[in-house]
């Protein structure tokens, strides 16, 4: 589909892009916050407030559910 | 007569083959429990069973109408339906044609990829997860708040927000997904009829408004049908999960009201004469709701 070049079309292509980066961004961000929280330490988690990619990476938070024998799904795959 | 009518099912068998098992679900899980309402004509108790139960006649609905508990569950269902119907539904829609502008083939992939994730998140991950952003103890929205010098909100416990809580988290989920239907119907819109509108010098918008959308009315007015049908099935398990004693009172609804006091309190013969006016009134809604599109010219969903 061929789309015209005039000022007004522009624009609104790059507000489109904009608001739809921003609201893909939104849908995902939690997830990747979750799952990078899950993966530093809780010294990390406590002094940045948002933690994106973790800088320090850990697995205590995975060693400590594994552990846990009220977890009867994970405890499962504990061999002790 | 018969036997035009036996041959012509001979005839097709495959087809009837194919449609049985849907057919016998519907029948065996859907049809057959029904005469289970009949406990809401009694005061059941299980130990005695249906039949030994005592009859009562319309006493627990009579109880539905004058009991001030019934009219805030109803209210409160109402008003989650509303959001849902005002806040949600044209989310989709904008989010498709939004998403259909877009030239560059990836950006869209990488867009369409992003928020469908959520739909496939159950209920008490996304829950859970709004928690952690949303608790006073260092989640992240609290904190945001208080660097910009705002008060810290308690958004689990007051109850005022609920219904916001519950809207955003409808969207999050489910605005992406939703959005699958809608882009298929536009891409089925004649490519002639955006050429013919810049012709005539429409712009981006125009262009929008007066086609894309229009093309897609049908759809648009089917899916709507569907969703009021399905109102009062606002999703026990998202609402179950948010309810707590502070904030029961906006969040009760029909669905966790059943659970609560059918199953837990053993209140079966209420709850279920309960269950039955939400079913009664959601029906009543889809039979409304399609009329009203069939008188706007719109096929109906029957």
């Amino acid at each position: 589909m061929v789309q015209d070049r005039t000022f007004g079309s522009r624009l609104f292509d790059t507000v489109n892009y904009a608001l739809l980066l921003l609201i893909a961004l939104m849908a995902v961000l939690p997830f990747v916050h979750v799952i990078a929280g899950s993966f530093t330490t809780v010294g990390e988690l406590a002094r940045k407030r948002f933690v994106l990619f973790p800088t320090e990476f850990s697995l205590d938070a995975y060693r400590y559910i594994f552990r846990r024998t009220s977890f009867s799904a994970v405890s499962a795959f504990r061999s002790a | 007569m018969n036997d035009e009518l036996i041959r012509r099912i001979v005839r097709n068998r495959a087809v009837y083959l194919m449609i049985l098992p849907g057919f016998l679900y519907f029948i065996i899980f859907k049809y057959v429990p029904m005469w289970g309402l009949v406990i809401s004509f009694q005061d059941y108790r299980p130990y005695e069973g249906i039949f030994g139960s005592e009859w009562v006649g319309f006493k627990h609905y009579e109880r539905l109408f004058t009991d001030p508990l019934f009219w805030r569950i109803f209210r409160n269902t109402i008003m989650l339906f509303g959001l849902n119907l005002l806040f949600y539904f044209p989310l989709p829609i904008i989010l498709a044609v939004m998403l259909n502008e877009v030239r560059l083939a990836a950006f869209k992939r990488f867009v369409q990829t992003a928020v469908y994730i959520p739909h496939f998140m159950s209920w008490v991950i996304i829950v859970s997860i709004s928690f952690v952003m949303l608790t006073m103890d260092g989640g992240i929205v609290n904190e945001g708040l208080a660097s910009l010098g705002l008060e810290k909100q308690n958004f689990l416990l007051n109850k005022n927000w609920l219904r916001p809580m519950y809207i955003l988290q409808v969207i999050w989920r489910e605005a992406g997904w939703g959005t699958i239907v809608y882009l298929a119907a536009i891409a089925a819109i004649d490519p002639q009829l955006y050429e013919a509108a810049r012709m005539d010098g429409a712009g981006r918008f125009r262009q929008i408004w007066h086609i894309t959308l229009p093309s897609i009315r049908s759809v648009i007015v089917v899916l709507l049908i569907l969703k009021i049908g399905d109102v009062l099935e606002l999703g026990f398990e998202h609402v179950y999960l948010l309810l707590n004693s502070m904030n029961r009172e906006v969040g009760e609804i029909f669905d966790t009201f059943v659970y609560t006091a059918g199953l837990r309190q053993g209140q079966f013969s209420f709850s279920t004469a309960v269950g039955f006016f939400k079913s009664f009134v959601g029906l009543l809604l889809v039979i409304i709701a399609n009329w009203l599109a069939k008188k706007f010219g719109e096929e109906g969903v029957y």
